[in-house]
């Protein structure tokens, strides 16, 4: 399929390099066109990104792409197709290609748009894979359904590098996901401070009283600015309880933040006791 | 001189919004010597806008310096330089507000942080001066007004129109019209004609990596937004140029224009509910051309942007103000009957009464939610449907990932 003529409808940097030659009719009529076939078109697509800084030029490529990716969602429904979930499975495929990392990232992040259930997987694989997790960890963030298992599966083989494991933690804790407590908890235990952070922030999302204990001992240790993250979480997690054990939060917190510079939660405590 | 916390014993009175500020104490207690009473401040974010923000918060107040945060190295050494060489410097935002010696905050990163950096100022026990726009996404704004609730510190918007707005008799009598609810239904309808730098605040596309230099903490400067490769505009002025960062020339003058409207409109507390633009495809990348965007809410009132810079004029509807005469002989009574609003405090005096700042959260959220819809109806291409109540769109799951966009670990709202 010869999609050059829809790759030429958009714009090249004009004066100042900045798109402002932009054609809003000619544009549109690529689209038009290239939407009777987005799947293929994806597919043709992928195969003109470029690593940023090698030779040639993508930037109609890319315009193209990321515009089918932000209208199909409503194209399908209008359409009443299924033009969506095809159009990310090229798009998911097209990452166990031999593609660079960039270019695999901007993909991705293509996905995170339109995709659904149907591409998790492909995603989930590069839970493990540096320079490229943080990508695929926002999308499958985005995509929700279906996202929680990558990050489960990932967490094992992502232990041993700091990076890798908070980025999972992390999807974990913005999934709420509640088959994570016990991943939350072990994190409390971890020597690093952000993952013991990341596990307190799981289990505010939780809201499961059954951590109570284990929440507010590793509260207790936390220094610096992590002993004000884990304030902040001590408080949203009140918010959230029952009135029993959100008072025993903060009598934990009248009990702990005594500095002089804790003032302000002493009466944040007061006014809620 | 050493600077203290200042801390006062008072009863703040709640405001016209129900919004009280938790009284701070003074040191030592009643019989002992009251502290000095200069504030700590600081600023996070040394660069552009960064010096001016500063003055802007400290403006009324007195204060002192004593610590300065940016990710590049030679910004933060020279804002110290000038303005106290014995302020501590730091390039990572958590060990600045780690310092028992800052009680106010100023920030003038790019937004992208805005929205953390307040909630973790206020979780700090922190007072707030943040530049506009207040946040990057929709759900930012939310976080924002929910920390500084919980924290019962003073936020102000680093835009102030609305202040001398309010204090125009005109302003008063829209104001009080719009919130009566009486105007039904609301044939208002305001256009912002140019004045959003279209061009000025258009990125470039596909420029070529480069190294970013050795003082530069990359890493930290993306922070929540994704890692991408270091180009020169991705940083400075220009990086209002990314949707990374910003939203372009409507995102960064908006605020200042549409928050004294805002008020005026009497649209502190909803968002509008149809959003609907006329724009090219956007990039993924760089923010660009659009010709309008026109915003109505739930009573018909209409916000209506017309860049003036690219594509055909807005000619839908007509500018029309609303009046007094718009209603009837009893209504027009009510209105007059009515007081005037409550009048706007400034940062200084809402931090000296602990009382809210006329800028303040949720006014800044919803007048950035403005913004922000319309940028999503001109990336996204299609009419938008929104709930002000639930902040969702309706309808349009693909839309609603633009509402909560995932940040890099490990930030989170």
């Amino acid at each position: 399929m010869n999609i050059q003529p829809y790759i030429d409808a958009f714009p090249l940097p004009a004066n100042r390099g900045i798109l402002s030659d932009i054609n809003k009719e000619t544009t549109e009529k690529a689209l038009a066109e290239a939407m009777k076939n987005p799947a293929t078109v994806a597919t043709e697509l992928v195969k003109r990104l470029l690593d940023p800084g090698a030779e040639g030029n993508d930037i109609q490529a890319r315009h193209l792409l990321h515009t089918m990716a932000v209208r199909i969602p409503d194209y399908g429904r209008r359409m009443k197709g299924n033009q969506r979930a095809e159009f990310s499975l090229v798009l998911a495929r097209s990452l166990s290609g031999n593609l660079p990392d960039r270019v695999k990232a901007f993909i991705i992040r293509q996905i995170q748009l339109c995709g659904g259930e149907e591409v998790v997987p492909a995603i989930g694989a590069f839970l493990t894979v540096g320079g490229i997790a943080d990508d695929a960890a926002q999308a499958l963030i985005a995509i929700q359904k279906g996202s929680a298992d990558q990050f489960r599966k990932a967490l094992p083989k992502v232990k041993k590098d700091i990076l890798l494991y908070q980025n999972v933690l992390h999807g974990l804790a913005e999934l709420a996901d509640k088959a994570s407590k016990a991943h939350f908890l072990e994190a409390l235990g971890h020597k690093d401070e952000e993952v013991q952070l990341l596990g307190l922030w799981g289990l505010t999302q939780l809201t499961d009283s059954s951590t109570l204990d284990a929440f507010l001992e590793a509260d207790g240790r936390q220094k610096g600015f992590a002993r004000v993250k884990a304030g902040s979480f001590c408080l949203q997690l009140a918010e959230k309880l029952p009135k029993a054990q959100a008072a025993s939060i903060y009598r934990h917190l009248k009990k702990t933040r005594t500095a002089p510079q804790e003032k302000y939660l002493q009466e944040i405590v007061a006014a809620a006791l | 001189m050493k600077t203290n916390r200042r801390k006062f014993l008072k009863t703040s009175a709640a405001t016209a919004a129900g919004f009280q500020i938790v009284p701070r104490h003074v040191i030592g207690g009643q019989g002992h010597t009251p502290p000095s009473e200069t504030y700590g401040a600081a600023l996070i974010g040394c660069g552009g806008r960064g010096p001016g923000t500063y003055e802007g918060m400290v403006r009324g107040l007195p204060t002192q310096l004593v610590a300065a945060c940016d990710v590049q190295k030679t910004r933060v050494e020279g804002f110290a330089r000038r303005k106290n060489p014995k302020a501590k410097t730091y390039n990572d935002f958590r060990r600045l507000l780690e310092n028992p010696d800052v009680d106010l905050v100023a920030i003038a990163t790019p937004p992208h942080w805005h929205a953390l950096i307040s909630i973790a100022s206020a979780e700090a026990g922190k007072d707030v001066l943040c530049e506009k726009p207040m946040t990057r996404f929709i759900a930012e704004g939310r976080a924002v007004v929910d920390a500084f609730e919980r924290y019962k510190r003073v936020f102000q918007i680093g835009t102030f129109g609305r202040f001398g707005a309010s204090k125009s008799s005109t302003s008063r009598t829209i104001h009080k019209i719009m919130r009566s609810g009486l105007l039904k239904p609301n044939p208002g309808v305001h256009i912002k004609k140019g004045g959003l730098k279209l061009h000025n605040w258009s990125g470039k596309p596909g420029l070529d990596p480069q190294t970013p230099s050795a003082d530069l903490d990359w890493d930290l400067y993306c922070g929540p937004s994704p890692f991408k490769p270091f180009v020169p505009p991705r940083i400075g002025g220009t990086h209002r140029n990314y949707w990374d960062y910003e939203g372009g020339g409507l995102c960064d003058m908006g605020q200042h224009h549409f928050d004294p409207q805002q008020w005026i409109y009497g649209k502190d507390d909803t968002s509008p509910v149809t959003i609907e633009a006329f724009a090219p495809p956007s990039h993924p990348d760089v923010t660009g051309m659009w010709a309008w965007v026109e915003l109505t809410y739930a009573d018909g009132f209409t916000f209506i942007m017309d860049s003036t810079e690219w594509g055909p004029r807005y000619d839908r509807k007509a500018a029309k103000q609303v009046s007094l005469s718009q209603l009837s002989a009893e209504d027009q009574e009510k209105i007059k009957a009515m007081p005037d609003p409550e009048p706007l405090l400034s940062f200084a005096e809402a931090v000296k009464q602990r009382k809210q700042a006329g800028g303040h959260p949720e006014a800044a959220h919803r007048a950035a939610c403005i913004l922000h819809l319309a940028n999503l109806s001109i990336r996204l291409g299609r009419k938008l449907q929104y709930d002000p109540v639930k902040e969702q769109f309706v309808g349009d799951e693909e839309a609603n990932r633009f509402v909560n966009v995932p940040m890099r670990s490990p930030w989170h709202l």
